[in-house]
């Protein structure tokens, strides 16, 4: 078992925090930057930071081994990057399920503390503690050079997707998932091998697919990415119960602030795509139904694919739709 | 059986394991030529994808090509190596930086088979294994783990048998050097 | 020091006539050892498991090897030498420039420098020989030639700074493309220099007359065919780069079967040879994993940058020595990682110094890509010293003066920037 954070000779705690984001990466700046700061301000300087962006100690799909491993002790956790391991905590991703980031992030929140499904069932078992919840909401269907605004116009389109949900969502469509590695998206979309992808604006500016892909939808809702910071239980337990405390408000606080600045940075994006070319189609109300219709079975069924492999997706569904109620409740 | 038999005969089962294995790599190599076309094929005039290549590919065949010839690629002299120092030797100097190297290959490997037990007993105890619905097969995850494992134990056995061979003599150093 | 120690046991290692891929990897296990104890050093090796080589976008290594293979054991390559030979071959070196040619085209099929470099050592080395080559400077040229890959689009490296550095996509892509022909062009130059000074190296074919030269044009038309479709189902959008590489080993596998070559012995002889260079090549990434993540976590390059930004010079003269640690860099890790490493720290500096980070990404590429000639750990090296049967010594001292002429394009685009971007300034949008 690895060893729990010893304090320093000036009875400091320094923590090891890797994430699998480029720095400047709203999730690295808002989420990561934020906290630690915060972190750092609420500890009174006895906790301090190693911070390793950029995949520098582990793939994305890995830092969830490499914390519970004690090799870093805080990192970047995605559901949708280890479907294996945590096939219920992508709840939130689900076409149609969350309008933005900050009703996302508090339902999944709520999810996520001790008690709540995901973490009893999920994280638990990898030995790690999500803090920070960061949601990238309203993903959208982009084409090259198709126009779509009804989903039937989607129907036998070959669209390159993350996989999970999103091969799900695309399923649900009529068009078939297209698996390909990021750095691969540009070229195929621009030179036509797809037709298109299903992402958010704020995930498709880095990789500038406004200059690919000339068509996207607005409104949509074809989905989320939910992506923690969770710090090893090792690490957790071994802190004093002070230090703890202010770990838990940092992670707190950096969540509300992290979803403004993600609904905010993906509208920004959208504006940018749009900038350099892109033409989003605001659908209308009815064309939004329409949308809703396709893609609202494909929340049932993701259910019960999960629970096909011994999982409670049924409970995960119905707890995520009723603390959705209470933030929005909560909100009003 | 006398002593000096018992290492020829165990090498031999070795051998036969790695080539065994390696037999199985070369057909991934081809699994891995045919799923790529067909992914274009379906695609491309069908308009049907598979959807699940670049998982298959990424999580069993390139880690089977690797892991089943780690082995077969170590006997066969596959890796390259900065020889001029070597080649100034004489027969001790040989064997003792033969020695030295199959001692710390072997250590590495010790530390990467451990390793790779470790991840594919996690990944059976805890029934890791992607929900289907997604493009992705649904296969419990410790099948790919596995290969882990299996190649690293067959490349310390041949690392071994080959440390007891340089213990009977440093002829075996001269004739691996030939290969 | 941790970080010095370990090197020198790197050194020691390698000299030792440990395989290349083992000992990067046993001197990078120490290192994380030293560093964190050994739980340290198992929770990472448990965390990174097959992680290393579980990499869809790596399949492009094999699958070209085995494409080369099949061509190669197709018999069809002779025939393509011989049209090199009868079109170019009355030029000194004229093997060469053709090798250099082949090398730009299949780099424009290929992502991946080290796929490139070991196609083209399979197919052209024992070419190059046949003919009366020296093969220090072949197999050197080769191994150099290789690197064009991650120049010319489309290129897997370029797009991953792109992301890094958020910058577009296409600019960086449009912005491989002149450098790529000037490192071309540079590369044939060199050749003819070295040939010049010294005869010897390379034989003078003979003069050949335009009915012979088009005898063997139609001879050579198939394996030209197999290039021009590889290259136009990438370019039409038919297939991804990856899978582009999977539809030349098909192409190799026909031609194998029309010329009526494709039995057992010989379809299980590429296969397993391929397994094999595939092999040593990702048993090195592997390795270069374990010690890549030892120098991630000793920080010493961020350390490193800091004290350059620092330092009271002008502009140029810190990205000289920003270039001189990719190049330092480069001799131990590799190139993804060091771009993961090294680009958030250094690109800031680069912002500040007022240089463009497209032309800085076309440079460190290009500067990384040296890396994989030089020793200790010169990937492109490695791979052509197996495939082409040369001491790994021999290889770096040929390839030598080819990384010198890389680094004499990058001095010209550090001079003239320009060189770089006009192409990409062109380009509509912004
Ligand atoms: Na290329
Ligand atoms: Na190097």
């Amino acid at each position: 078992t690895p060893a729990p954070v010893e304090p320093g000779e000036d009875g400091r705690y320094t923590i090891v925090l890797g994430d699998s984001y480029p720095v400047g990466h709203p999730i690295s700046e808002h989420g990561a930057e934020y906290f630690m700061e915060r972190a750092e301000k609420l500890s009174g300087g006895r906790i301090t930071f190693e911070y390793y962006p950029s995949e520098q100690m582990g793939a994305a799909d890995e830092l969830i081994d490499f914390t519970g491993a004690g090799v870093v002790d805080m990192a970047s956790v995605a559901p949708a990057y280890v479907p294996a391991k945590l096939p219920m905590s992508g709840v939130a991703d689900l076409p149609g399920m969350v309008s933005s980031s900050c009703e996302g992030a508090l339902a999944t929140e709520a999810l996520m503390s001790e008690g709540g499904v995901l973490f009893e069932e999920e994280f638990q078992r990898y030995g790690v503690r999500p803090l920070v919840i960061g949601l990238i909401p309203s993903y959208e269907l982009m084409t090259g050079s198709t126009e779509v605004t009804a989903p039937d116009q989607a129907q036998g389109m070959q669209l390159r997707s993350s996989g999970g949900t999103i091969d799900g969502v695309v399923t649900s469509l009529g068009a078939s998932p297209v698996s390909m590695p990021a750095p691969e998206m540009y070229e195929a979309i621009s030179r036509g091998t797809v037709d298109g992808t299903v992402l958010a604006p704020l995930s498709a500016l880095p990789y500038r697919l406004d200059e690919a892909a000339r068509h996207s939808t607005l409104g949509a809702n074809l989905g989320s990415f939910t992506n923690t910071y969770s710090i090893s239980e090792d690490v957790w337990d071994g802190l004093p119960a002070d230090l703890r405390d202010a770990l838990g408000t940092a992670g707190r606080d950096t969540t509300r602030h992290l979803c403004a600045a993600l609904d905010e940075e993906n509208t920004a994006s959208r504006k940018s795509l749009a900038e350099g070319g892109m033409v989003f189609h605001r659908l209308t109300g009815t064309q939004r139904e329409r949308w809703a219709e396709v893609t609202g079975p494909a929340q049932r069924q993701w259910a019960e694919h999960v629970e096909s492999i011994g999982r409670p997706g049924s409970d995960a569904l119905d707890s995520m739709h009723d603390e959705l109620e209470r933030v929005r409740d909560d909100r009003e | 059986m006398t002593e000096n038999e018992a290492p020829s005969r165990a090498e031999r089962a070795i051998t036969g394991i790695e080539n065994a294995l390696a037999t199985l790599a070369a057909l991934a190599l081809g699994a891995m030529l045919l799923v790529m076309v067909a992914e274009v094929v379906m695609r491309y005039i069908l308009s049907a994808p598979l959807g699940w290549t670049v998982g298959f590919v990424q999580d069993y065949l390139m880690v089977a090509v690797f892991f089943l010839g780690l082995s077969y690629s170590y006997r066969t002299g596959a890796h390259v190596t900065i020889d001029f120092v070597y080649r100034r030797q004489g027969p001790r100097g040989r064997l003792a930086m033969a020695l030295i190297g199959d001692v710390l290959s072997f250590a590495l490997f010790a530390l990467v088979f451990a390793a790779g037990v470790a991840t594919t007993a996690h990944a059976w105890t805890l029934g890791e294994i992607p929900a289907p619905g997604g493009g992705a097969l649904s296969w419990p995850v410790w099948t790919s783990h596995v290969f882990v494992p299996l190649g690293c134990g067959v490349l310390l056995l041949r690392l071994a048998a080959t440390i007891a061979a340089h213990r009977s003599g440093p002829a075996r150093a001269d004739l691996e050097a030939g290969t | 020091m941790l970080v010095a120690s370990v090197i020198v046991l790197l050194f020691v290692l390698l000299l030792i006539r440990i395989p290349v891929g083992f000992a990067i990897g046993i001197t990078g296990a120490v290192g994380l050892w030293g560093y964190g104890g050994l739980p340290f050093l198992t929770g990472m090796l448990e965390a990174a498991s097959h992680g290393p080589v579980a990499s869809y976008t790596l399949s492009a290594i094999p699958l070209f090897v085995l494409m080369a293979q099949f061509v190669l054991k197709s018999g069809i390559t002779d025939d393509l030498f011989d049209a090199a030979r009868a079109w170019v071959g009355s030029v000194p070196g004229g093997l060469g420039v053709a090798t250099a040619g082949a090398g730009a085209l299949f780099a424009a099929i290929s992502g991946s420098s080290t796929a490139a470099a070991a196609t083209l050592a399979t197919t052209s080395t024992d070419e190059m020989k046949k003919a009366g080559y020296d093969m220090r400077m072949a197999s050197g040229m080769v191994a150099v030639v290789g690197t064009l890959a991650a120049m010319i689009p489309p290129s897997i490296i370029l797009v991953f700074y792109a992301v890094l550095a958020e910058q577009s996509v296409g600019k960086i892509l449009v912005a491989g493309f002149l450098p790529g022909a000037f490192v071309t062009v540079a590369l044939i130059a060199t050749q003819m220099l070295l040939i010049w000074r010294n005869p010897a190296l390379a034989p003078r074919g003979e003069r050949h007359s335009w009915a012979a030269k088009l005898r063997t044009l139609v001879a050579a038309a198939p394996v030209l065919a197999l290039f021009a479709l590889v290259t136009g189902t990438v370019y039409f959008g038919l297939a991804t780069p990856t899978e582009a590489a999977a539809l030349g080993g098909l192409g190799g596998l026909l031609f194998m079967v029309f010329r009526k070559r494709a039995t057992r012995e010989r379809l299980r002889s590429a296969a397993l040879e391929t397994v094999n260079s595939t092999v040593m090549i990702l048993m090195i990434i592997f390795g270069a994993y374990i010690f890549g993540y030892f120098l991630t976590v000793t920080r010493v390059t961020p350390a490193l940058v800091d004290t350059v930004a620092g330092l009271p010079v002008p502009p140029m003269a810190i990205f000289a020595l920003i270039a001189l640690m990719y190049l330092v860099l480069g001799f131990f890790m590799d190139q993804m990682a060091i771009l993961a490493l090294t680009v958030p720290v250094v690109l800031p500096v680069v912002e500040a110094l007022g240089l463009d980070p497209i032309w800085f990404g076309v440079m460190v590429v290009l500067i990384a890509e040296i890396g994989l000639v030089t020793p200790p750990l010169g990937l492109n090296v490695f791979v052509v010293a197996r495939a082409a049967r040369q001491p790994v010594e021999q290889v770096f001292r040929g390839a030598a003066p080819f990384a010198v002429a890389i680094l004499v394009v990058v001095v010209l685009f550090a001079a003239f920037p320009d060189l770089v971007l006009w192409l990409p300034n062109s380009m509509t949008g912004d």
